[in-house]
Formats: structure tokens, sequence, C-alpha cells
């Protein structure tokens, strides 16, 4: 149970999928993968389509055109087969009123066909990786949201699924519960098992995502790895500087290179937008050095989650 | 003894305790958890209790204290309305609430994503009724144990009583389940709810009495007759209980899977088995020849009404069920009357009413028929019913076929139909009462499909022009539904042909991989 599987090839695999309800169309040809050892972040705003693609991954739901492969298997044609290999924890759910924690897994446990000693140790496995042990007896109806999503969280792993898929997971939470999480889902793509994980906080993913996948309006606006995909939304890398020499002399310098492609005063620096590779970027300050202007701060702007979001999506609702 | 044989002597015990519940349904060990656990169970089966124990009591401290013959029977029936009360109300009430419950906590999507298919889960739902009522039956046993030292107290009157209330309790609880799966709307839900409870009334009513009425005379319910009666009582039973069976794995199951093959497949073997009954009693019977054509008759009427619902499904067979359809096209071909589809529908309709009047016709030929005016006798009245039922039950499904595809089409046409036929009957009445004509104004025309039975059945048969009349129509209906009856045997051969070629292709991969395919 929980132990590191094979890593290699694709977990989950959507292909051009497309759905709709009555004449309105929540899915549009949405193709992306994840593979395994893989943490994907699927963002998007507010009715992009999100839970609906999940729930199409997770069998729940029927693509109108495409399919979705699960360790292979089409969520069209083996809906069971594709079942045993993925774990979903969808936005919402419940607890069973009158169990414990231990009776609501043991449950589940049996639903996923576990028996005998085989559902103890797979229990007491869950319990210890999400942290459960002191609340086994405490009834499902007085745990706190967090607690819920934990046990429900253990719920999903039961039966050693190599892909899960979880719509916020986060919403709802702590912050303390949120490190948490963050820290349980990097755990388990550290075991092998692919992830994707719906958010609308963006930083959250941004620090457990390997990959994203952006969606608007029902249709994927960009996917990859987090870095490819923020390269391909802004080529060139934004640095800010300041040098002892007066600012409009390193404004002049800096606009007569070739690898700078915009500059702006800021504050007490300069603002500009550099395009090259690390060595371009050496070179440039050792220019800097070479003609006196005597840079005493240096600081590359990191893209984030979050720009890559509000320049992909322009908030359109369907 | 060492600590580490301990151990393992501790642990084969605990494996030895566990091993037998793998065997159970989990839905039935966590029902059952619940149900111990919560509220409603332990009130009222405290309360079972203490009514069962005021009884005793109350029959203990009379005059003629439990020696009586009447005051020992008393004593029985009120013990009884407490386990009627407990089988036949809380115990078909609390299925009801444990398949809401699904929805309401949101549990529903969980569950079916685990390896638990719909089947299992309502059977698991229904043992899980069972084991209360068992808990209340045996709470109450020692009570009526000690009426049956009693004096007046048949036992074989007494076991078949509590046989009585058994069935009936598992009946109510899949009739609870199968209205709990209808819905998940909660104003529907309450008024499901109120039906399972309409359902409930007669025989929290008649339970008692029928059981007064088998205790005062043991020997009415021991005749031929009786067992007869309760034989097909059982056999009705075990047709609406597979079917209110069959309605919650459909409704639990995803839309895109197969929702209707086990309902028809229902509907023909329950045709069946009661056309057997009816054979077998009509060898018993002395007027077997009227007994043939009602309940042929009536087999018409319950069939066509079933199948209604058969030919009013949308069109196509889905995704998941073209996956499922046999590769051989000869075997598609046969089986496809039972595969979902409006189309597939209306030719499961003309299986089910030529077979049931055939059936009914070889019945009718034994038992000596008129041969010289076959017409005349009661086959008359079978064959129009026949032809009614091949026009009624199609016309208004194919008419409308393009709104059965629409969202909300098929529930307009299901409603629709049944208020058109009303209306059809009542319209004339209303015309015949102005124009003052005598036989429209008391609905006496061949717009009312009953009246039309009903003279054929109790007068003298019917007329070969009338049969013509209504073969003519039953011809037109069957027409109107011909292109998506062909549309509907089309799409099956192109399933069988799709999934043959895929399991070439997949026969053929697994050759290039040297991989051997089952």
């Amino acid at each position: 149970m929980l132990t590191t599987s094979d890593t290699s090839g694709s977990a989950l695999e959507v292909r051009n999928i497309t759905k709709r309800f009555g004449s309105f169309t929540a899915v549009r040809d949405v193709n992306f993968t994840v593979a395994r050892g893989e943490v994907c972040g699927f963002i998007g705003p507010n009715g992009a389509g999100k839970t609906t693609t999940m729930r199409i991954c997770a069998t729940l739901e029927l693509p109108d055109t495409g399919d979705v492969f699960i360790g292979g298997h089409s969520v069209l044609e083996e809906p069971r087969l594709a079942r045993q290999q993925l774990g979903f924890m969808p936005d919402s759910f419940g607890a069973y009123a009158a169990t414990t924690v231990t009776e609501y897994l043991d449950f589940f446990a049996r639903a996923y066909g576990l028996k005998g000693a085989q559902r103890a140790r797979t229990i007491a496995e869950v319990m210890e990786f999400t942290s459960l042990g002191p609340l086994a007896d405490k009834l499902t109806s007085s745990l706190s949201k967090g607690m819920k999503q934990r046990m429900c969280l253990a719920k999903t792993l039961l039966h050693d699924p190599a892909l899960l898929i979880l719509d916020e997971p986060a919403s709802g939470l702590d912050p303390r519960a949120r490190v948490e999480l963050r820290e349980l889902v990097r755990a388990l793509a550290e075991m092998g098992k692919a992830v994707l994980i719906s958010s609308h906080i963006l930083t959250e993913l941004a620090e457990v995502c390997d990959s994203v996948a952006v969606i608007e309006a029902g249709r994927l606006m960009a996917n990859g790895r987090v870095d490819e995909v923020m390269k391909g939304i802004r080529p060139t890398a934004e640095l800010w500087m300041r040098c002892l020499a007066p600012t409009d002399a390193l404004e002049r310098f800096l606009a007569e290179r070739h690898d700078v492609v915009g500059v702006r005063r800021e504050g007490r620096g300069v603002a500009l937008e550099f395009q090259g590779d690390e060595g371009a970027l050496a070179e440039l300050v050792a220019a800097l050095v070479r003609a006196e202007l005597k840079p005493v701060e240096f600081a590359p702007r990191e893209t984030n989650l979050e720009d890559v979001f509000l320049q992909l999506t322009k908030g359109k609702l369907q | 003894m060492s600590a580490a044989t301990l151990e393992g002597s501790a642990a084969k015990a605990a494996e030895s305790v566990r091993a037998p519940s793998d065997f159970w349904s989990p839905i039935l060990v966590k029902e059952v958890r619940q149900a111990l656990r919560g509220r409603v169970f332990r009130v009222t089966f405290v309360m079972t209790l203490a009514a069962a124990l005021l009884a005793a009591l109350s029959q203990s401290v009379g005059p003629d204290a439990l020696g009586d013959v009447s005051q020992a029977r008393s004593y029985f029936l009120s013990l009884y309305f407490c386990l009627v009360v407990a089988l036949v109300v809380v115990v078909p009430l609390g299925a009801f609430q444990a398949v809401g419950n699904e929805w309401e906590e949101s549990t529903f999507d969980l569950l079916t994503l685990t390896h638990l298919q719909p089947r299992r889960i309502v059977l698991g739902k229904v043992w899980s009724a069972c084991v209360q009522g068992g808990l209340f039956l045996s709470a109450l046993m020692p009570f009526f144990a000690i009426t049956s030292l009693l004096r007046g107290i048949d036992l074989r009157a007494a076991a078949l009583v509590l046989l009585w209330v058994g069935v009936t309790s598992f009946a109510l609880t899949l009739l609870g389940v199968a209205l709990s799966t209808l819905s998940k709307v909660r104003f529907v839900r309450v008024v499901l709810m109120l039906a399972l409870g309409a359902a409930m009334m007669p025989f929290l009513a008649g339970l008692p009495s029928a059981a007064s009425q088998a205790l005062r005379d043991p020997s009415d319910f021991t005749s031929l007759e009786a067992l007869l009666a309760m034989g097909s009582s059982a056999l009705l039973i075990l047709i609406a209980g597979s079917y209110a069976f069959g309605i919650a794995c459909n409704m639990l199951a995803h839309p895109e899977e197969n929702r209707s093959t086990n309902l028809r497949v229902v509907t023909t073997c329950g045709s069946i088995l009661a056309l057997s009954l009816v054979s077998f009693l009509a060898e018993i019977l002395s007027s077997a020849l009227d007994f043939i054509s009602a309940m042929t008759i009536g087999g018409l009427v319950v069939v066509s009404v079933v199948d209604f619902f058969f030919l009013t499904e949308r069109r196509t067979l889905g995704q998941r069920v073209s996956l499922h359809v046999p590769r051989s096209p000869l075997v598609a071909l046969l089986v496809s009357p039972w595969l979902p589809g409006g189309g597939r529908g209306v030719l499961l309709h003309a299986l089910h009413v030529a077979g049931i009047t055939l059936w009914g016709a070889i019945l009718m030929a034994i038992h000596r028929v008129s041969p010289t005016n076959p017409l005349a006798d009661g086959f008359g009245a079978v064959l129009v019913t026949a032809l009614l039922a091949l026009v009624y039950v199609p016309l208004l499904p194919g008419v409308f076929a393009w709104l059965l595809e629409r969202p909300g089409g098929r529930l307009v046409v299901r409603i629709g139909a049944p208020v058109l036929l009303l209306l059809s009957i009542l319209v004339p009445g209303v015309v015949g009462a102005f124009t003052r004509d005598r036989d429209l104004a008391q609905l006496q025309h061949l717009a009312n499909p009953f009246w039309v039975v009903e003279r054929a059945y109790m007068q003298d048969g019917v007329t070969l022009q009338q049969a013509a009349l209504f073969g003519g129509l039953a011809l037109v209906a069957l027409l109107i539904n011909a292109p998506r009856v062909i549309a509907g045997i089309f799409e099956v051969l192109r399933a069988a042909g799709r999934r043959s070629a895929r399991s070439a292709a997949r026969a053929q991969e697994g050759a290039a991989l040297g991989d051997p395919v089952q």
C-alpha cells in the first residue's frame, strides 16, 4: 500500500473531450496529459469547466466526443477498470452520519474489495499517512472541515490508485491545513502517483505543481510544465536593477543593447525586459561594471501562476 | 506459552472474527452500524418493546387472565399490531431514508467510484432493512412464544400471519428503496414518501384484520383456494418486487449505462410466469374460459402500461450500451427488442402482445373455445384488447418521436399520452351530452377502449368489421413507428459490427505483440 509505483508513462490522458449540457458547451476539445509522479494544477475561473472535466476524468460524466484514458483504460469503454486506477476527491462530499472515522474508512475499504488483514493494514497505513490516528474513534460529524478533507483523502488512497483527482481540496482550509495538504500532495507525487488538482489559491498550486492546465470558457488556454507555460506567455525575463551611476545613464546604456527589449524607471532604479539566457544575463552585469555604472542591486522578477492565470484568462463567463 | 505464540493466537482469533464479515455487503455493514447508532431505530425499538410489555401486562391482569381463548387471541393480535407497525411502517421508511441519505449527505458519487454496483447497493439497503426487521421480530418473539402456550392459538395460523407481515415488510422495503431512488429533489421526495405511506395504510389495517380472521378460523386459510390465492399473491409480489429492484438499480446507475434491459427482461419473464400460473389455475377452476380470457386481457393491459415506458425511451443505445451489444449480428438482432431505445421498445411491445395473445388463444383452444365462431367467445375480447394495445401504446410515442429526443420531452409524452387518452374518451361524452346522444354521453363509443373491451368480454365478442377496423388502426400505428423501429435495428447491427471490428483489431494488436488475446 502507498508504495512507489512505476513512474513511466502517462497516468491520465485527456483526448479532445467536449461536453454539452443542452445548448451549453461546458468543455470544448480539451486535451492534456498527466504523467506518473507529476502534480498538474488545473486552473481556471469559476464556471470554466474544471469540475466537469474532472468529473469526466473520474468517470462520473461522459464526454459527448473524445475520450479519457486512465492508465490506458478508456472511461467510455472500461469505466470499471479506469475506476480501479483513480481516486477522486470531489469539491463537496459528505461523511456518513453516526459513523466514526475508522468505520468510514472500513466501509470504503470493503467497498473497494479489500478483505481481512489486508483491509485492517491498509486502513492503518492511510490513517498514519494522513495523520488521522488520533481521530480514529471520533464521529465524522464532529470533525472540522480540514479533518474531513483529510479523511476523504485517506478514503481516496485506500485502493492505492495511480491517479488522484482532487477538486478544490484546499477550499475552506485554514493556512496550517493548507500547508499540510500541500505536503501530502507532494509526498504522494514522490510515491509516483499522478495528481490532478484544481484550486483557486494559485500560490498554493505554484508550490506544489509540476505542470499546469489553464482552462477558460471550456477551452484549454495553456498546458505544460509550469516554467514552460510561463516562458510561453512571457518569453522575456523581467529584471529590476539599481546602479550608483545616474539612472539616466543606466537607462541610455540599456536602451542601446539588443537583448533588452524594454526599459522603464521604477523607484530608485529601472525595470527592464531582458531577452536571453543566464549567460547573456551574466554578460549584461559584466558590461554594466565595465561601463562603470556600478550596479548595486539586481533582482530578477519571477512570474508566478497568478500572472499566468491573469494573462491567459479574461474572466470570461460561459 | 511464549508472548509471540500468544500474540499469534490473538491475531488468529481476531482474523476468525473478521473473516466472515468480509463476505457481507459493505452497505449492509455500514447501514446496520448507522441504524443501531441512530436515534430513529433506538426510539422505535424501545417503544415497540414497551408496547409489547404493556400489552402483556394488560392481558395478564384481567379476570380471565390468559385463560380465555378470545383473551389469548386478543393478546396475540395486540402483539401482532406492534410488529406490523414496526415491520410495515418503520422498516420500509428507514430503507427509504437510507437511500435519501446518500443524496443528502453527498456520498453517492464516492460510492459510485467504488467496486459496488447499483445492484449491490440496493441489495445492501434491503438486507439492512431485513436485519432491522429481524431485530424487531426477535425482540417480540419471546412474547409471541408465550401466546403459543395459551389456548386458542393455532401454531400454523400464527406462523402464517407472521410470514405475511415478513413478506409485506420485504415488499414495502423494496418499494421504499425504489421510490427513494426516483428523485433527489426534496419536495418530490416528500411526495414519494407520502406515496409510500399511502401504500402502507392498507397493510397496516388489513394485516391485523386478516390475522384475526386466520386465528379465529385457521381452516379457511389452509384450503386449496386460499393456498392458491396466497401462491398467486406471492408471484405478484415477486414480479412487483423485481420491478422495484430493477427500477432502483437503474436509477442508481449512470445515465449512460443500460437502464432498460433488466426491466424488459422482468416484463417478459413476469408475463411468462403469470401465464404459466394462469394455465395451471385454469386446470383447476370450473369456469376456465372466462378466467383465461379475463387473465389474458388483464395481462395485455398490464404489459401495455409497462411497455409504454420502453416505447418512450430515447432513440439511441447510448455510448456505453453500444459497446456491449453482442458481436454476432444474428444474436444482436435476436436480442434487440430487449435493448434500450424507443424503436426497439415498439418491437418488444409487439412481441409481448403477440405472445400473450397466442398463449391465451392456445389455452382457450385447449379449453374448448367455439371452433365455429371464435370471435364470439372470450377470444374476441382478447383479440380486440390486443389490437387496441397495438393502437394506443405505440401511436403517440410514434407521432411524437421527435419530442422524445428533447430534454424533458419524454416526461411530456409520458404524461401527455394518458391525458390524451382520457380526453379521447371524455370529449365524445361531452359532445354526446350536448347533442343528447345517449350512447356518447354514457361514454359508449369506439374511442373508449375500456368500453370496447368490456362490451366484447361481457356481451357478444367482436364482429369481423370491428376486428378489421382495429386491425387497420394497429397497422397504421405500427407503420408510424416503422422508421424508428428500422433505425433501432440498424443501430444494433452497426454497434455489433463495430464491436466485432474492434475485437478483431485487438486480436491483431495482441498477435503483433505476441500476446495471446482472450
